[in-house]
């Protein structure tokens, strides 16, 4: 074969390659479509809300109360009617600490005499006119705009999601002690069941598909005259000394989710 | 001479082979065939026919080439028939070793139910690994007294000794023990991470005298030093630019103004008579971080 044939022949291979193959790159290029095109942003996904019922226990804490703060047994009952909304009620239904004052409350009572004279009121007496709160109870609409997973220390993987929550707000708000009526200063404690409205954001952090860890806060708003004391300067306490009040809670659950089983996305 | 050809074939056969890999088989064969067909005639024209005793017939290697670009062409279908072979975590969705973090921020204070303060600062973060960093913070506080502080007078006959704070300076270290993603309503991935960070510095702090009479009884400043301990959240937004929120927990033994306090004295004698309390001051923070450099580039191929 002469040195001609060995030209022609790379000449034709060349040319074949060329005709078989960039043709087929154009046409291939113009079909190609992602895998991923048209797929939801999460595939395979756990469904660890949808349609299941949750339930469980904890406790809850108030926050820069005036006066009183409270530990609280808290119950929550939910159940999620898609992934992203459900419906749940938490409950703080039994006080542990009736007793706890806060900081201010401690500084105060230090600098109240023991026996109240014309201008100021006795220990005793101040307190008994404070309220505190007995029972709370918050319905409310629970929207999960954000789930996820996290990795803890590069280890630990758990599913979460992010809640925010609004609702009616229930409180029950109690006294304890009596007033002495002889004293200075007139003083009717707040006390009974009040309504008002309860605002809130949480978080599941996801153990397995049926246990989740549940941290909560909620701003629980409503009107209170903490002090049982005249503010509006009427010398007499009326509902007019009672004031719009913002009062936040942080609780940790322990919930569990029913069925335990779970399905899973496309 | 055939194995020249035939590899040369299959170099420049083989970019379409991948591309029609993600088309579908039948169609991408059945393009290739045509293209083969309509290559079998060029291949053929009267300069091979006036050579045709010295050109070997190259139509069996042009055959065995589509078919075996067909059988490629299947197999790389098969492969990618699966969706395992797409990583979950590819990779962190944003890298900040060796960048400079500038974020300005605000805070309000919220467990003192007498004092709120609201804050304006700036944190200037260098991180040393992806996990690690050091910061410098600083920080200039606006005090309002509460309604409740404003009732203590007219409902119980007493004052409240109250102190301001006025800047604050420290040092932060930083480790972020945590980062995840999560679906934005089960649509947009959106990468963040969690830090945890403790650090020292100091605070200027100004008492509010119980009589506002700044003759006789003038305020004094104090100067603490304060440890700190935090946690925040930061969620990445561009390769460029964070959100954060977070919670520090500023400690430090701050000395107020003696509660019987006598008219006339100085202030060096108010402060040497005052009493001294450990504080915790609560403040939740807001903040946007500027990153530098702007972008970031990946070490690792996934």
């Amino acid at each position: 074969m002469t040195k001609k044939a060995h030209a022609m022949k790379r000449g034709i291979a060349l040319l074949v390659g060329c005709l078989v193959g960039i043709p087929a790159v154009s046409q291939a290029a113009q079909e190609r479509k992602s895998p991923l095109a048209d797929s939801p942003a999460i595939r395979r996904r756990v469904e660890l809300r949808d349609k299941r019922f949750e339930l469980g226990v904890g406790m809850a804490a108030t926050v820069g109360q005036d006066f009183y703060n409270a530990l609280m047994l808290n119950l929550r009952l939910g159940f999620h009617i898609t992934d992203w909304i459900g419906i749940s009620v938490s409950a703080g239904l039994y006080n542990l600490t009736p007793n706890w004052r806060s900081a201010f409350n401690n500084q105060l009572n230090d600098a109240l005499p023991a026996t109240g004279d014309t201008k100021t009121p006795s220990q005793s007496n101040a307190a008994a006119a404070e309220n505190r709160i007995g029972q709370i109870i918050m319905p409310q609409l629970d929207v999960v705009p954000f789930t996820g997973k996290f990795s803890a220390l590069g280890k630990l993987f758990m599913n979460y999601d992010v809640y925010v929550s609004a609702g009616p707000g229930i409180v029950n708000l109690v006294k304890k002690g009596t007033i002495d009526s002889n004293e200075c200063c007139k003083a009717t404690p707040y006390t009974g069941w009040k309504t008002g409205v309860n605002v809130g954001v949480g978080m599941h952090a996801f153990v397995n598909n049926y246990f989740a860890i549940n941290i909560e806060l909620h701003n629980l708003m409503y009107s209170n005259n903490a002090a049982g004391r005249d503010v509006t300067g009427s010398s007499a306490v009326t509902s007019a000394d009672a004031q719009w009040t913002y009062n936040w809670l942080v609780g940790l659950n322990f919930m569990f989710f029913l069925p335990a089983q779970v399905k899973v996305s496309r | 001479m055939k194995r020249l050809a035939f590899g040369l074939l299959l170099v420049l056969a083989n970019p379409g082979l991948v591309a029609a890999a993600e088309a579908s088989a039948a169609g991408a064969g059945e393009t290739a065939d045509e293209k083969t067909s309509e290559a079998e005639a060029p291949a053929a024209p009267e300069a091979a026919e006036a050579n045709k005793d010295e050109l070997p017939d190259l139509s069996e290697e042009v055959k065995e080439a589509a078919a075996q670009k067909e059988e490629a062409v299947s197999e790389a279908t098969a492969a990618r028939r699966s969706w395992e072979d797409i990583v979950v975590v590819p990779r962190k969705g944003f890298l900040k070793r060796h960048r400079f973090e500038l974020a300005p921020f605000s805070a309000i204070s919220f467990n003192d139910t007498m004092i709120r303060h609201y804050s304006f600062g700036g944190d200037l973060t260098f991180y040393l690994t992806d996990v690690f960093s050091i910061a410098a913070e600083g920080q200039y506080f606006i005090k309002e007294r509460s309604e409740r502080e404003s009732l203590v007078g007219f409902q119980f006959n007493r004052a409240t000794t109250l102190n301001r704070f006025n800047y604050s300076a420290s040092l932060v270290f930083g480790y972020v023990p945590g980062y995840g993603k999560f679906g934005l309503f089960n649509k947009y991935i959106v990468h963040w991470d969690v830090t945890v960070n403790a650090g020292i510095g100091v605070i200027w702090t100004e008492t509010i005298p119980v009589i506002p009479d700044a003759k006789s009884f003038p305020a004094f400043s104090n100067l603490d030093i304060m440890p700190h301990l935090g946690i925040s959240t930061r969620m990445f937004v561009t390769d460029w630019l964070a959100l954060s929120i977070g919670l520090r927990d500023y400690m430090f033994e701050d000395k107020f103004e003696k509660r019987d306090r006598p008219p006339g004295q100085t202030a060096a004698q108010a402060k040497a008579n005052g009493v001294s309390e450990f504080t915790q001051n609560l403040m939740v923070f807001v903040s946007a971080g500027l990153y530098l450099p702007t972008s970031f580039q990946y070490k690792t191929p996934r």
